[in-house]
């Protein structure tokens, strides 16, 4: 897999250009500043062109690595965040919709987070901490004047980098926590707008009539407060080195001053007057620590329950379901039968469970009972040319094409056209209109006769419809009707719905009405002898 | 000397990252709709999940995710990388500002150089130290000039919700309705009435196609939505999706008021709740799901029942019965009547409803409501 390999790859040309960066504007300082220092003493013959030369040929080294850093960097971020994200799409596709415990959204910033670890933290604190120790080094093995000052100020550093690190650990609990908070109570409150109109409100008076607001509505102010924290926590820990880096200087110059009395000796003094500048981005990057972690903890406790895939499996005569309970139903199970010519009808009311039960049919749900065709008992599992055509129409950000074929069937343009008029959705047309996010959007009715457009030209051998007329003018209910009909010759086809048009002609009919609503379940329908709704063995 | 070289490239810098962000811009756009189809198929393909593991179509959609998130990256690349200019440009400043003045101040103590005043070694270092502060702070305005392009462009995408957020009267009002008279309604551009009457106690049916903007009249005249008149008075509505909270019966009933036990039970028994409500483990605190454990009728019934404790008197039914089975609608139906007998009732329908239980009909066609 590229995209693994991607990832995996430690980005030490941006760790490279990063010190690159830092340690050529500290070079600049110093060599600036002896210049300047050297020049006011001016000794005799002193060859003033070389120092000048090399601090111009820094400058533009500065300027280079500073660039090629960030766009390095970048380009290493976007293509490791591509990486982690197609690994997290591996890792869910496949999995059932039950363990999807996670929102999109958390995901999105999850993996940035946990991608931008170079960037954000490795590179910045490594640069420092190589450059801290490299002038800390330098500076003794020059025997500058002022060196084990240096060294005071760098374990001054490490002592504020660890409490800073602590701090920044909790906080970003804090913030994590107060995040997930915020998302859940916004998903909750648009969930329940139905009942938004009988909730408590709160008067504002603003212009010249008073206005009325929910009361209670998800703040995101406690995320803000919680990040503002972590900002100001690495803003104190800057200021305080900044403190002690002045205080070592002062206390330097008044202990020892006589030593302080060559060009050379200015060198100290400047790097940490400078400190703030080139020393202080590491309190930043170690608040970023903390978030990646938790970042990363989080997906990795993404856990997922794998389909089993079963190959196609046709039938030759019919399939039966012999005390099929979808694990989520509570009180009964189904027997039934789908014959393998015609159109099986699914009734019953809202919430009887009639989703749930075409997907255990298919296998996109567990379930417990058994699923036997042509008298064979299938083992459990999503069975691969079994489709199920969802209530609420799953519509791809991609084109009409590729929505009709998201497998890569190779279905023929010819045959998309056909079934799309077929459906009254000639005004989709042509096969490369971009349909979802930032393109064409559908209307309940189009996304639901594109889904079933799908589910036809993928040659299921056997085929679940959930609610196909819902949303559905008259004329389009009758091309639906006439295209199920059509296609019921050659497929298996169940049909749940609450709307059966005049036109609707059906073979068979199953009702979940009784299992629902009465506690005692009855056979209730014995028309043909082929499926009764029974208690399950208690 | 030093001074009016500052004075001249200070301004410079905003100036050459105007520039550059321009010239960021315009690539942004000419790339704007790659990057945003691109960018949200991550999120994209993740909602959709179920459906492509039932297609099979998970090789082909990651082979998709692969190449377009190469695509994005090299987009995107293409836009940062000028962007990027407007950061090296200050950054340009700051470093050779240093340096040049570095040069010169080494120069003017050397007295290779004589311009302006005489500079003496601590003011050079004072400069030196104080030059690249002053071009970090002009960064730091750079990400605050970012940080309000995004908020513009945020403002810009939410301002249509926030302004409609809030309700021109007050709903916990405990004013009777005293009836409502409206000449040339109109809801925006989408609906109007020549003439449109409600008194007290009228039991009013809507019909029309599905579509034909049922739904659209009853939100202008709550004021859910832009129009000219709206009713003023205590408003519940009962829509075809119950909400039934992840929490306990007695909250999903008070939300966030609250009743006596006595008036919750004497709501449940009124909705024809209380054989169900008996059967629960642990009475008004039994905690609820999300899950269907209540079917479509009786979570309908259980938000009939949180209308009927509001005491409000005008009730708007957005087509309660939609989702259910015909017995359902029929005894459901008839519960509502029965319970809404003494209130103001707007009630569309596109299922059948006893004439006798109407006082006047309205009908919703070609974006006009017709009297009858």
């Amino acid at each position: 897999m590229t995209h693994r390999n991607r990832t995996e790859k430690p980005a030490i040309l941006t760790l490279l250009l990063a010190i690159l960066h830092g340690a050529a504007g500290l070079s600049i300082l110093v060599i600036s500043s002896w210049f300047i220092a050297i020049s006011a003493i001016a000794p005799l013959g002193f060859n003033y062109v070389i120092p000048a030369v090399v601090i111009r040929a820094l400058a533009l080294l500065r300027i280079a690595s500073g660039y090629a850093s960030m766009w390095v960097g970048h380009n290493d971020l976007l293509y490791r965040i591509s990486g982690v994200r197609l690994l997290v799409f591996s890792q869910l596709t496949n999995a059932h919709s039950g363990s999807h415990a996670y929102s999109t959204e958390a995901l999105a910033h999850h993996t940035e987070e946990v991608a931008s670890m170079w960037i954000a933290w490795i590179a910045p604190l490594s640069s420092v901490l190589i450059l801290f120790v490299s002038v800390c080094v330098g500076a003794s093995t020059f025997g500058l004047p002022g060196a084990p000052i240096l060294w005071v100020g760098f374990v001054g550093w490490l002592f504020i980098m660890s409490w800073q690190g602590v701090r920044s650990l909790k906080g970003a609990g804090h913030y994590a926590a107060s995040t997930t908070h915020f998302r859940e109570q916004t998903t909750a409150f648009f969930n329940t707008s139905a009942i938004w109109h009988l909730k408590k409100t709160d008067s504002i008076t603003s212009g010249q009539s008073p206005r009325y607001q929910l009361k209670n509505v998800p703040s995101a102010k406690q995320v803000w407060r919680d990040n503002l924290t972590q900002q100001a926590s690495a803003h104190s820990a800057a200021w305080l080195f900044q403190g002690v880096a002045y205080c070592l200087l002062i206390g330097g110059l008044l202990a020892t001053p006589s030593v302080f009395y060559t060009p050379l000796a200015i060198v100290v003094p400047m790097v940490l007057l400078a400190s703030p500048d080139w020393a202080s981005s590491a309190f930043h990057a170690v608040t970023r620590v903390s978030q990646w972690q938790h970042s990363r903890n989080a997906l990795n406790a993404l856990s997922t329950v794998p389909y089993d895939n079963l190959n196609n499996v046709g039938f030759n005569q019919q399939l039966q379901c012999e005390h099929l309970k979808p694990l989520e139903w509570r009180s009964a199970s189904v027997s039934a039968v789908v014959q393998r010519q015609g159109i099986t009808l699914l009734q019953g009311a809202s919430g009887s469970g009639k989703s749930s039960l075409l997907q255990a049919i298919v296998g996109l749900i567990p379930s417990t009972g058994r699923r036997i065709v042509d008298g064979v008992p299938l083992p459990h599992g999503l069975i691969e040319g079994w489709r199920y055509v969802e209530q609420s129409p799953t519509v791809l950000s991609a084109t009409i094409k590729q929505n009709l074929d998201p497998a890569g069937l190779g279905v023929t343009e010819q045959k998309m056209d056909e079934c799309l008029r077929a459906l009254g959705l000639d005004s989709l047309l042509p096969l490369e209109t971009w349909v979802g996010k930032a393109g064409r959007h559908l209307s309940g009715g189009e996304s639901k006769r594109l889904e079933l457009a799908r589910a036809i030209l993928s040659s299921p051998s056997l085929l679940c419809v959930d609610e196909p007329f819902e949303g559905l003018d008259a004329e389009s209910q009758q091309r639906v009707c006439t295209l199920l009909k059509r296609v019921s010759a050659t497929t298996p086809i169940v049909v749940a719905s609450h709307v059966v048009p005049a036109t609707f002609s059906f073979n068979e009919l199953i009702s979940l009405d009784s299992i629902s609503l009465n506690p005692t379940f009855q056979r209730i329908y014995d028309g043909h002898k082929r499926f009764t709704v029974t208690e399950t063995g208690q | 000397m030093i001074g009016t070289g500052l004075l001249i490239t200070l301004p410079v810098v905003p100036l050459f990252m105007v520039i550059v962000g321009k010239g960021a811009g315009a690539l942004h756009r000419k790339h704007f709709l790659a990057l945003a189809r691109l960018g949200g198929m991550f999120t994209d393909r993740l909602n959709a999940l179920p459906m492509l593991a039932n297609y099979n179509a998970n090789k082909k959609q990651t082979d998709l995710l692969v190449a377009a998130s190469d695509e994005l990256n090299k987009r995107t690349m293409n836009v940062v990388g000028v962007a990027f200019l407007s950061n090296s440009v200050l950054d340009f400043f700051a470093t050779l500002s240093v340096a040049l003045v570095a040069v010169f101040i080494g120069f003017s103590l050397l007295g290779e150089l004589n311009i302006g005043p005489s500079i003496e070694l601590k003011d050079g270092l004072w400069i030196l130290l104080t030059v690249p502060l002053l071009l970090s702070e002009m960064k730091k305005l750079g990400a605050i000039y970012h940080q309000k392009a995004k908020a513009e462009a945020a403002q810009e995408n939410l301002a249509p919700l926030l302004s409609s957020t809030d309700m021109p009267f007050n709903p916990d009002s405990t004013q009777p309705f005293s009836g409502f008279e409206a000449k040339a309604f109109r809801a925006g551009d989408v609906l109007h009435a020549d003439k449109l009457v409600i008194s007290p106690h009228d039991h009013i049916l809507i019909s029309g196609a599905s579509g034909s903007g049922k739904t659209l009249l009853l939100e202008a005249l709550s004021a859910k939505r832009e129009s000219s008149h709206c009713l003023k008075g205590k408003v519940v509505w009962l829509t075809q999706q119950p909400v039934v909270l992840p929490s306990s019966v007695r909250q999903n009933l008070c939300l966030d008021d609250v009743y006596d036990d006595e008036k919750l039970l004497q709501v449940l028994f009124q909705v024809e709740l209380t054989s169900w409500f008996e059967a629960l483990p642990d009475g008004l605190d039994t905690q609820l799901s999300y899950c269907p454990e209540l079917s479509g009728g009786e979570a309908q019934r259980l938000s009939l029942a949180r209308a009927l404790l509001r005491e409000a008197d005008i009730w708007l039914l957005d087509e309660p019965t939609a989702h259910l089975s015909d017995s359902q609608h029929h005894r459901l139906s008839r519960l509502i009547h029965s319970v809404t007998q003494d209130k103001t009732v707007l009630w569309a329908s596109h299922k059948a409803l006893p004439a006798n239980w109407f006082t006047h009909f309205w009908n919703v066609k070609h974006q006009q409501v017709n009297v009858q």
